[in-house]
């Protein structure tokens, strides 16, 4: 066994021991700088086990936890698309946590500081574990724990408002979590496995048997609503604007840059490791998945259109992009899942950077939140302007920036499908113009000279949210200019994941 | 279909106490009642658990007397599953009951209509 095999381990363990360690410290900077290590040293962990996997000839390992051997212990399983996802949102919550500092300093009250560290340590470790994990119930316990830390760093700012979305994004997130505690429970009843590969093996012979129809259909279909509800797709997103627009800073960018996305991850290894990519087609799912991908690209779009307020504008864009998230995982094929995964990655750099360069506009605003206020405000603080115009252009689909190579191969994911979904291709295009139609004006407001607001001088933003910004602009350009090695070697991981 | 019934009747109380808890959650106003809900939504989903770890004639997975032979024992995977649920129905529920003590001090009120109301009277006053 070689060093990189411990990684997956030491990268969940890491957080989670931290989490707790860190009780005795009460300065604000102290405690955000302790969990930036910790998120950074997650972030390169995963990319040394990225790098190691590349270059050595297995493309994935099982890592045993406990005494017990595979068909009842528990284990994690670390490939391609484990390393890259970890790597990548362990990056994007170093950047958020770094940006949104200024703002939780303000909006976490000094007593309570250490408990909101306490959470944002014990999300990344529930992040981790969403990723990584190859047990299905476990999956389940740390999508509570991921669930309950959000929540807890969603109500950190403890006004009425945040509360209350906390309680709407709790009533909601239950429900999914209910449904997908009784799935394992069916599935358990049919198979008798709880780790992925025996309950692989069973499911398929089922299938070839052509029994326990009903149960598979039954299991998948509550497995997909648990995370539809929770990672918020269409017809279930109403938590989403107010949990995302009230929180604070860092908050919004965590929630809507990882959070959303851990659940994704979980419901791929479930479709493409429990099920397989054959039964799951055959079970008839996807079509499901892939309409309500498409409704969600365009209403989210549309609704996004009628928002003044600007967190909750970028927050309706989040239920447009996990749309065409959820539309590539439709796809059901390798390249689907490729163009996916390569969106989850465009998604996750380019709105956490949008919601810092939010907050930061705010806050020259002096707080307020309405468009027509933060008029000529790009002008002002010019490097937040810059970052939101990156942000905006990367999720309208501008070439260079992460979010055009995402939307190129979603289309090609389309087209080579062989029947040719076209629809998928003309929405693709709808939902782009619509996510131009609001992103550009906005941007042309930020940047206007004529009838631009007075801004006091009063807030200057702190060095770190700077730094945070401009690594984040090159994180998005990179993944817009070298998109050909990534999207070859997601493919690959996803080739091997089944 | 009622042979069936007679045979799975645990399982099919546990999905009707989950419905009724799932509508409890999602139609009740009260905060606390929504909290009810969805205690009865989980502990159906435990009772479908247990009932599927059962095996008739059998004991708890507990070894006594010295008897490590299996045959002795009913399966001990869902009693564990259960034991882990418990844990974070408790914990959601804690985290819950202490959102509505939160709530209750700014709005007065448990009734999410109410706080509704109130949010949007104080939104056309701004």
């Amino acid at each position: 066994m070689q060093l990189y095999h411990h990684f997956p381990f030491i990268i969940i363990m890491l957080p989670m021991v931290m989490s707790v360690l860190i009780l005795p410290f009460k300065n604000e900077i102290t405690l955000r700088s302790i969990s930036m290590l910790i998120q950074a040293i997650c972030a390169a962990l995963s990319f040394w086990l990225f790098a190691s996997l590349l270059n050595s000839p297995v493309e994935y390992f099982t890592y045993q936890l406990g005494s017990f051997p595979a068909p009842w212990g528990n284990e994690l399983r670390a490939g391609l698309i484990e390393a890259i996802m970890s790597g990548a949102f362990a990056t994007v919550l170093f950047f958020s946590t770094m940006g949104g500092g200024q703002d939780t300093a303000r909006d976490v009250k000094p007593g309570k500081r250490h408990y909101f560290y306490i959470m944002i340590n014990l999300l990344t470790s529930s992040l981790m574990v969403l990723i990584y994990t190859n047990d299905i119930f476990t999956g389940y316990v740390f999508m509570e724990i991921h669930m309950l830390a959000a929540c807890a760093i969603l109500m950190a700012k403890e006004s009425g408002e945040t509360i209350k979305a906390t309680i709407k994004y709790m009533c909601m997130s239950i429900v999914g979590s209910m449904l997908f505690l009784l799935s394992i429970a069916f599935l358990y009843g049919i198979t008798g496995h709880l780790l992925m590969e025996p309950a692989k093996i069973v499911i398929a012979r089922f299938a070839e048997a052509g029994l326990y129809w009903i149960p598979m259909v039954l299991t998948i279909t509550l497995f997909s609503i648990a995370v539809f509800i929770k990672s918020s797709l269409l017809p279930f997103h109403t938590w989403l604007p107010d949990a995302h627009g009230y929180a604070t800073t860092s908050v919004s960018a965590i929630l809507s840059g990882v959070v959303l996305k851990g659940y994704v991850i979980l419901l791929l290894k479930l479709i493409i490791r429990v099920y397989g990519i054959d039964v799951s087609d055959i079970l008839g799912i996807m079509p499901a998945i892939f309409w309500l991908g498409l409704l969600s690209m365009t209403m989210g779009s549309l609704i996004a259109l009628t928002q003044k307020d600007i967190k909750r504008m970028i927050a309706y864009s989040s239920v447009a992009h996990i749309g065409y998230i959820f539309m590539g995982i439709g796809f059901n094929t390798i390249f689907g899942f490729a163009a996916a995964g390569y969106h989850i990655l465009a998604h996750a750099f380019s709105k956490s950077m949008l919601f810092i360069a939010a907050g930061r506009f705010i806050n020259t605003a002096g707080g307020s939140k309405n468009i027509p206020d933060l008029v000529g405000v790009a002008r002002k603080d010019k490097l937040a302007g810059v970052a939101f115009l990156v942000g905006a252009l990367s999720l309208i689909g501008i070439p260079l920036f992460a979010g055009f190579p995402s939307k190129f191969y979603l289309a090609t994911a389309a087209v080579r499908e062989g029947q040719g979904i076209w629809i998928a291709v003309i929405v693709l295009a709808v939902s782009t113009l619509l996510n131009a139609l609001y992103y550009i004006p906005t941007l042309q407001k930020f940047f206007s000279r004529d009838n631009a607001q007075e801004f006091s001088a009063d807030y200057v933003p702190d060095k770190s949210s700077s730094i945070a910004l401009v690594c984040l602009i090159i994180a998005n350009i990179f993944l817009g200019v070298s998109y050909i090695p990534l999207i070859s070697i997601l493919e690959r991981g996803f080739s091997f994941l089944g | 279909m009622l042979e069936a019934l007679r045979s799975n009747y645990i399982e099919a109380t546990a999905l009707i106490l989950f419905g009724i808890g799932l509508a409890t959650l999602l139609w009740e106003k009260n905060l606390i009642k929504k909290i009810i809900g969805f205690n009865i939504m989980e502990t159906s989903i435990f009772l479908f658990l247990t009932a599927k770890g059962y095996i008739a004639g059998r004991g708890a997975p507990i070894i006594t007397d010295g008897i490590t032979d299996v045959e002795y024992y009913i399966n001990p995977l869902p009693s564990a599953i259960v034991l882990t649920g418990i844990v974070i129905a408790v914990s959601i529920t804690a985290f819950m009951l202490a959102l509505c003590l939160k709530i209750y001090d700014i709005y007065g009120t448990l009734d999410m209509d109410k706080i509704t109301v109130m949010d949007m009277a104080e939104r056309s006053e701004d």
